[in-house]
C-alpha cells in the first residue's frame, strides 16, 4: 500500500507536471479568451486539515490569470487555550505554507488544478516551543465550465463551473499532535479526502462577483482519526483597472469556513466542530505572463474548536506565471 | 497537439484506485486474551481556573484560601463496558495518590483486559474493607501514604483527602492556618465511590493505552452543595481551624462525587501525560 501510495502519487505529479508543459506548448492552439475575459475564472479552496488548518478559503486561484502556474506563500495566525480551564494560557500557533499551485487547461470546457503545498507550523506550548514541518496534503482537482455566456453578446456574462478531485495524504498526520490544544495542528489529515466544488462568476464591464462553494468530504486516517467535513464559501467583488500592459485587481469579499464534528473510530469528539467567516481584501497586479497577488483576511465571526482556537488573520502573496 | 479527455480520466481513475485501497480497521480484530496499559491523569483546578499551590482564591464562602498541599488517595479502579460488564483492578494494586507537591498526577494502570471501556468508576480514600485487612496486608501503600501525608498513625486510618494552607475571611483578616483531612471517623466511613460516563470510549488495546483526563475542583471539598466555613472552626485557641471529624466530614463526603469530573479521553498511542 506504501509503495504503491508513493508510486500513484509520482504519478499523479508527472501527470500533472506534463499537463502543464502541454498545456503550455498547446498555448496557441487554444482559443484564448481577450484579456478581459481572461479574468473570469477563480476557484476558492482549501487544502484544510481539520478545523481552521491549513489555509481553507485562502483561494485557489487567480482572479488575473485562468491558467497559471505558480508559487505561494500564506501564512496563518491562530491562537489555542494550551489547557482545560477558563484561566489556561492561550498560546500563539503559526502556520506557515509554500504552495505550488497551478490551474492547466485540458480542454477547452476543463480544467485541472492542483496544489501541493510544504507546511512549516510552530508554537509555544507551556511545555515548550513545537515545529511540525514537512509536505502536506497533495489536492487535484477537476473543473468542467457548465456554462459560459458570449463575452461579446450580453453586457452581462456568466461563468458557473462544476468539477470535483481528491486530496492525498501526502502530508504526515501525527496522532500525538491532537492532544487537548488545537487538533489541527498538522501538516496533512492522513485521510483521502473528496471534494465537490461549484463556481459562479457574473461580471458587467469592469466590476465582477465571484461566487464559490464546495464540500470537502473527509475520511477516516489510518490512526481512525476524522476531521469534520468542511464547507467552504466565498463572494467576491473584484474590479478591474488596465492601464497599459499593467492589469490591477482590487478585491473586496467575504469567505466562510464550517466545520462538522472530527470523529475518532467513529466517535464525535466533543468540541471539534466550528465556523469562521472572514473579510478578505486583496489585489493583484499582472504584466505580461505574470502576476503578483496580495491577500488578507481577517475574522468577522467565529466559533472554532469549541472557542478554544481564535484565528487571528492570515495574509499571502503569491507569484503567478500565466500559461 | 491535442490533449485527450482520456489522459484526465487515466489520472482520475489511478486517483481513484488508491482511494479504493482500505486499511485495516480494528473493529474485526478479536481482542479476546490482549491486553492494554490504560491511565487516569488528574489535573486540579479551582472553580474553573487553574490551581497552583500557594496561590489565593476565593471560594464562595467569602474566604481566601491558599493552599500549600491538596494530596488525595484514588483507589478500587473500576472498568465498565457499554453492555455493563465490569472490570476490577486487582485490589491490593488499586490504590494510588495523586499529589500537587510530588507532581504525582497519574494512576497508570497496567494489563486491562483489551475492550471499549465506557465508564469508569474509582474510590476516594480507602475502603474500610481493605484498612481492615490490617497493616502488614499493605505495608508498602502504608508506607506510601506516610511519605506524602496521607496518615500518620496506624489507628488513625488514612486520610483520603489531605488539604493544608491558610486562610483570611471577613472575620479573620489575619491568615490562619487551616487543614482539612477526610477520613474515616467516628463510625461514619466517609469513603465515595464514584461512577463516571466517559465522552468517549476508552479503547484499552495492545497498542493503546488510554488516557482518560480528570479535571477536579478542589473547591467544591468545601464550597460544595454542603458548605463548610473555615471561620467557624477555630480550634478553642482560636489560632488555626482544623476540619478533621464529625459532621463536616459527612458534608465532604457529600461534596466530593462533583470534585471530580472527565474532561476528555484519549486514545492516542503515545499520548500519556507526562508527570
Amino acid at each position: 500500500m506504501q509503495t504503491n501510495f508513493v508510486k500513484t502519487v509520482m504519478g499523479l505529479l508527472i501527470a500533472l507536471t506534463a499537463l502543464q508543459v502541454l498545456a503550455a506548448a498547446d498555448k496557441d492552439t487554444l482559443t484564448l479568451p481577450p484579456n478581459f475575459s481572461k479574468y473570469l475564472y477563480e476557484f476558492d479552496d482549501c487544502d484544510a486539515c481539520g478545523c481552521s488548518a491549513s489555509g481553507g478559503g485562502m483561494g485557489f486561484s487567480s482572479m488575473i490569470d485562468k491558467n497559471f502556474v505558480g508559487v505561494r506563500y500564506f501564512y496563518q495566525s491562530y491562537t489555542s487555550r494550551d489547557g482545560i480551564f477558563r484561566n489556561s494560557p492561550w498560546i500563539d500557533e503559526n502556520f506557515n505554507t509554500m504552495q505550488v499551485w497551478a490551474r492547466v487547461p485540458v480542454t477547452k470546457k476543463i480544467q485541472v488544478s492542483a496544489q501541493v503545498p510544504y507546511h512549516f507550523h510552530n508554537r509555544d506550548l507551556s511545555t515548550g516551543h513545537q515545529e511540525i514541518n514537512g509536505l502536506g496534503d497533495i489536492t487535484v482537482l477537476g473543473l468542467y465550465t457548465a456554462f459560459q455566456t458570449q463575452t461579446d453578446s450580453t453586457s452581462f456574462t456568466h461563468t458557473l463551473q462544476v468539477g470535483g478531485g481528491v486530496k492525498a495524504p501526502t502530508g504526515k498526520y501525527d496522532g500525538a499532535n491532537n492532544g487537548s490544544v488545537n487538533p489541527s495542528f498538522q501538516v496533512g489529515t492522513g485521510s483521502w479526502d473528496y471534494i465537490l466544488a461549484a463556481e459562479y462568476v457574473i461580471q458587467h464591464g469592469n466590476l465582477g462577483l465571484n461566487a464559490m462553494a464546495n464540500y470537502v468530504f473527509k475520511t477516516e486516517n489510518s490512526q481512525h482519526y476524522q476531521f469534520g467535513n468542511q464547507f467552504n464559501y466565498a463572494g467576491t467583488l473584484f474590479y478591474h483597472i488596465q492601464a497599459n500592459k499593467l492589469t490591477l485587481v482590487p478585491q473586496l469579499g467575504i469567505a466562510g469556513e464550517v466545520y462538522a464534528t472530527n470523529r475518532q473510530f467513529n466517535e464525535e469528539l466533543p468540541d471539534t466542530k466550528g465556523d469562521i467567516l472572514f473579510g478578505k481584501i486583496g489585489v493583484e497586479a499582472g504584466l505580461g505572463n505574470f502576476s503578483i497577488g496580495l491577500n488578507g483576511m481577517l475574522p468577522i465571526s467565529q466559533n472554532l474548536t469549541g472557542g478554544r482556537v481564535e484565528a487571528n488573520y492570515r495574509w499571502s502573496v503569491n507569484l503567478n506565471y500565466s500559461l | 497537439m491535442k490533449f485527450k479527455l482520456q489522459h484526465i480520466v487515466a489520472v482520475m481513475a489511478m486517483a481513484a484506485s488508491l482511494v479504493s485501497c482500505n486499511d485495516d480497521d480494528d473493529s474485526s480484530q478479536n481482542l479476546e486474551g490482549t491486553f492494554g496499559d490504560a491511565e487516569l491523569f488528574f489535573e486540579n483546578g479551582f472553580a474553573g481556573n487553574e490551581f497552583n499551590l500557594g496561590a489565593p482564591y476565593i471560594n464562595g464562602n467569602g474566604e481566601t484560601i491558599t493552599i500549600n498541599r491538596l494530596n488525595y488517595i484514588i483507589s478500587n479502579v473500576v472498568f465498565i463496558k457499554a453492555d455493563g460488564t465490569e472490570y476490577t483492578y486487582p485490589k491490593a494494586d488499586s490504590y494510588f495518590i495523586v499529589s500537587e507537591e510530588a507532581g504525582s498526577f497519574t494512576v497508570h494502570l497496567e494489563q486491562l483486559p483489551a475492550g471499549d471501556y465506557t465508564k469508569v468508576r474509582f474510590g476516594v480514600g480507602v475502603d474500610t474493607a481493605q484498612y481492615q485487612l490490617g497493616l502488614e496486608a499493605q505495608q508498602d501503600f502504608w508506607s506510601l501514604a506516610i511519605t506524602n501525608n496521607m496518615a500518620s498513625v496506624w489507628a488513625n486510618g488514612y486520610r483520603f483527602v489531605n488539604t493544608e494552607g491558610t486562610f483570611t475571611s471577613a472575620t479573620v483578616p489575619l491568615a490562619k492556618a487551616f487543614s482539612m483531612y477526610q477520613q474515616n471517623t467516628n463510625g461514619n466511613d466517609n469513603y465515595n465511590e464514584i461512577t463516571f460516563n466517559l465522552p468517549n470510549t476508552a479503547r484499552v488495546r495492545h497498542d493503546i493505552a488510554p488516557s482518560i483526563h480528570f479535571k477536579t475542583d478542589v473547591s467544591l471539598f468545601l464550597d460544595g452543595a454542603n458548605k463548610i466555613v473555615l471561620a467557624n472552626n477555630l480550634t478553642a485557641d482560636g489560632s488555626a481551624a482544623v476540619i478533621d471529624g464529625g459532621d463536616n466530614l459527612v458534608k465532604i463526603a457529600g461534596n466530593t462525587d462533583a470534585v471530580f469530573s472527565v474532561d476528555h479521553v484519549h486514545n492516542e498511542s503515545g499520548t500519556e501525560h507526562a508527570d
